[in-house]
């Protein structure tokens, strides 16, 4: 591979990661979770909303 | 103990907050004013009300310093309520009719009852009534002056309801089994003493209400039948009752079958149930 295909693998790899650093901070996107990786969050899904006002 | 665990309890500062989250999906269960539940049922959002939260816990206030003495008082009065679709607005005008008037007879506002203490003081209405903490709030603050407990107009009042969303109730009916039994061994772990009640204010006041816990001592204690938690079963002659009373103040478009709004299945499960053994004080969050 050249000079300047290195240049623009690295450019692609570095777009990739800062895009996924983006998506992971700012848009709810979990890349983890979304490659197959990690566990769902079972507390998150399992949990029960229930709402009240506070009076009896 | 509080946000561990299955149940993930939500505050709101208002009904209609509460209505428009559970009409989104957002809140699977809540607990609601009964009237509001069957209208949001007539309406078609797809809910039903499995179990009570308790009963009584209601009262109307007056200043200490007003000449009202009698329900007859109120004649032109201002009178806030929670808002219409509050079982408070019922007992409104089951008050007045037992004195021969009527709802017109009085100038009713709505509020939400976070806001009623504040515009009793600045003598912005005459009278308020809502579930308590708030109504309490009033003697305690020294300007408040109990006019009628709602047990005194309607023996065994039915505030608010615990209502679930058929969604919920198709897909994890054990988890509304679960919550329906656990605040039935609650309420009567409630029921079992004064320690236990304090006990109670001092947790759910500190953990859940963001309140004075003297506030909820009070509201527990004085007298200690103002709000009671027994009875907590769907008991069809009740919600008959609120139907009706509902229609005829207009509430309610038409005359709504009881199998329409509730679903009894939960609640019948809950008569054996064993009150929690919990001892002593609950632990707060740590």
């Amino acid at each position: 591979m050249g000079k300047l295909g290195r240049i623009v693998l690295g450019a692609v790899g570095i777009t990739l990661a800062l895009g996924f650093l983006h998506a992971w901070l700012n848009l709810g996107f979990d890349p983890v979770r979304a490659l197959g990786f990690g566990k769902k969050g079972i507390a998150e899904e399992t949990r029960f909303r229930v709402g009240f006002l506070p009076v009896t | 103990m509080v946000g561990k665990g299955l149940y993930e309890p939500v505050r709101f500062n208002g009904f209609p907050e509460i209505k428009e989250s559970l009409i989104a999906g957002y809140l699977p269960a809540t607990f609601m004013l009964a009237p509001m539940a069957m209208a949001l049922r007539e309406q078609g959002v797809p809910i039903k009300i499995v179990y009570l939260g308790h009963r009584d816990g209601t009262a109307l206030m007056v200043r200490k310093d007003s000449n009202i003495y009698t329900v007859g008082d109120l004649r032109g009065k201002r009178v806030a309520v929670p808002n219409r679709f509050a079982n408070q607005y019922l007992l409104l005008r089951k008050a007045l009719a037992q004195q021969g008037m009527t709802i017109d007879n009085v100038e009713m506002v709505e509020m939400p009852p976070p806001d009623m203490p504040a515009a009793l003081y600045a003598k912005a209405v005459d009278g308020i009534t809502s579930g308590e903490p708030f109504m309490a709030q009033t003697q305690l603050d020294g300007y408040g002056r109990v006019l009628y407990q709602a047990k005194d107009i309607w023996p065994g009042f039915i505030s608010c309801v615990l209502v679930v969303s058929q969604k919920a109730i198709d897909e994890h009916p054990e988890w509304v089994q679960e919550l329906v039994t656990g605040i039935a061994r609650s309420g009567k772990w409630l029921e079992g003493g004064m320690d236990q009640r304090m006990a109670a204010a001092q947790a759910v006041a500190t953990q859940y209400y963001n309140q004075d816990p003297r506030l909820l001592r009070f509201v527990l204690s004085t007298p200690p039948d103002r709000v009671t938690y027994s009875r907590l079963r769907l008991a069809r002659h009740d919600f008959d009752e609120i139907a009706a009373m509902a229609f005829e103040a207009g509430v309610l478009k038409r005359r709504l079958a009881f199998e329409e709004y509730a679903d009894p299945r939960f609640s019948e499960t809950t008569a054996d149930a064993a009150a929690y053994a919990w001892k002593g004080p609950l632990r707060p969050r740590g």
